[in-house]
């Protein structure tokens, strides 16, 4: 997981997590409360850290060891009481830990971050409030290890790269291997995606009998880990 | 015929035939474990697809009824993707985002006929393709350092046409 901005902080601060996405909204503000709205498969949220743009660092708002219960939340819509930092911040980082869950499915539907645009007034009691930005401000490309985090679905417009990943070996796995590894050279998670064994259980190389070479051979070989059927007609290697 | 209520994440409610609900393993497992009777005044909450999604999803749902209980995939016999109905087809025509929200739905219900349908309707937008291509249909960022991207085009030397 890239830990930019993560350098300083001690480990017992920053254990472990298998997935998070960072909020960033339009205007910065002195966080005085984050809500969340989480609909099903609820509790994965273990920290919440705010970003400060001056110092290139992630400060902590909120981490479940302090308050594990989550006081001030009903069963779906969270707002645990944030630590007060002494700094605006336009982005929010929730790290989740589902490795011990049942379904790894999480869920956001919304995400608000409240807050005062400066703090040395007398505004702190009248808090402005900031424009939800739910699943427009996710960046769900950000560092996900375990397959099957989800980023906020029903997002308007989904991609192909934010499927989870069992949905998208599931297209591969209708696919040839030459095609797969057009799909491994397209970005860093699909080469990882295509290197595994289960896209090679049956090789059929008659078609590419004009093109085996040595090369592609181990190519192969190292993906064949579990293959049960393998075609060679035609080949001559 | 007896009816079940199915309610989309948006709130909307779909009066649905129970056999055509039952295509959902999702829907047929609850129906059974819960004991829920047919007739029943009781909504079925799905809250993980949209009123959009639950239609299209019905729409299939009906047109495939009566197909048979597609069997488990064999892992010895070669995936083909050339075999989608015309039917399919036509009711696939719709933007990628519709259609990767139809996957989601697919895999969500448990329906495997509309799964397969799905998945090898992207798989053969990706067939084909050369990376850069495959890249622009699904508008996918190169994130690839400079080294890697090198790495990659070595192993792949291969492919290259000779």
């Amino acid at each position: 997981m890239p830990e930019f901005g993560l350098e300083n902080v001690a480990p017992e601060d920053n254990g472990p997590v298998n997935f998070y996405f960072i909020v960033k909204y339009e205007l910065s503000v002195y966080p005085s409360r984050v809500g969340w709205y989480e609909k099903k498969h609820t509790g994965a949220v273990v920290r919440i850290r705010a970003y400060r743009a001056e110092a290139k660092e992630w400060s902590l708002l909120w981490d479940c060891r302090y308050d594990g219960v989550l006081s001030n939340s009903s069963p779906q819509l969270f707002c645990p009481e944030i630590r007060t930092v002494r700094h605006s911040t336009k982005m929010l980082r929730f790290e989740l830990n589902t490795r011990y869950r049942v379904k790894a499915i999480v869920n956001f539907d919304g995400i608000a971050l409240v807050g005062v645009e400066d703090s040395s007034e007398e505004t702190l009691h009248q808090p402005s409030a900031v424009p939800l930005k739910s699943h427009g401000g996710v960046t769900p490309d950000s560092g996900t290890h375990d397959s099957s985090a989800l980023p906020p679905t029903r997002a308007t417009g989904r991609k192909l790269t934010n499927l989870p990943h069992e949905m998208l070996f599931e297209i591969f796995s209708h696919l040839d291997q030459l095609s797969l590894r057009s799909v491994g050279q397209v970005c860093n998670s699909f080469a990882a995606l295509v290197s595994d064994a289960r896209l090679y259980r049956v090789v059929n190389l008659r078609p590419y009998w004009h093109k085996m070479n040595r090369q592609h051979l181990q190519w192969l070989q190292k993906r064949c880990t579990g293959i049960s059927k393998l075609d060679l007609s035609c080949c001559s290697i | 015929m007896p009816t079940i209520k199915l309610q989309s994440s948006d709130g909307e409610i779909f009066d649905t035939d129970v056999q055509i609900a039952k295509c959902s393993g999702t829907i047929k497992t609850m129906l059974e474990d819960l004991g829920m009777d047919e007739g029943d005044d009781e909504v079925v909450p799905l809250p993980n697809v949209n009123s959009a999604i639950l239609r299209k999803v019905l729409q299939w749902a009906t047109f495939h009824k009566d197909d048979p209980i597609p069997v488990e995939d064999d892992d010895s016999k070669e995936k083909r993707t050339d075999d989608i109905s015309s039917w399919d087809a036509d009711f696939l025509k719709v933007d990628q985002g519709t259609l990767f929200e139809l996957i989601l739905a697919a895999n969500y219900l448990d329906i495997k006929g509309l799964l397969d349908v799905t998945c090898k309707t992207v798989a053969n937008m990706i067939k084909g393709k050369t990376p850069e291509e495959i890249r622009k249909t699904f508008n996918i960022k190169n994130d690839f350092t400079p080294a890697e991207e090198e790495q990659v085009r070595k192993e792949n030397e291969w492919c290259e046409e000779k």
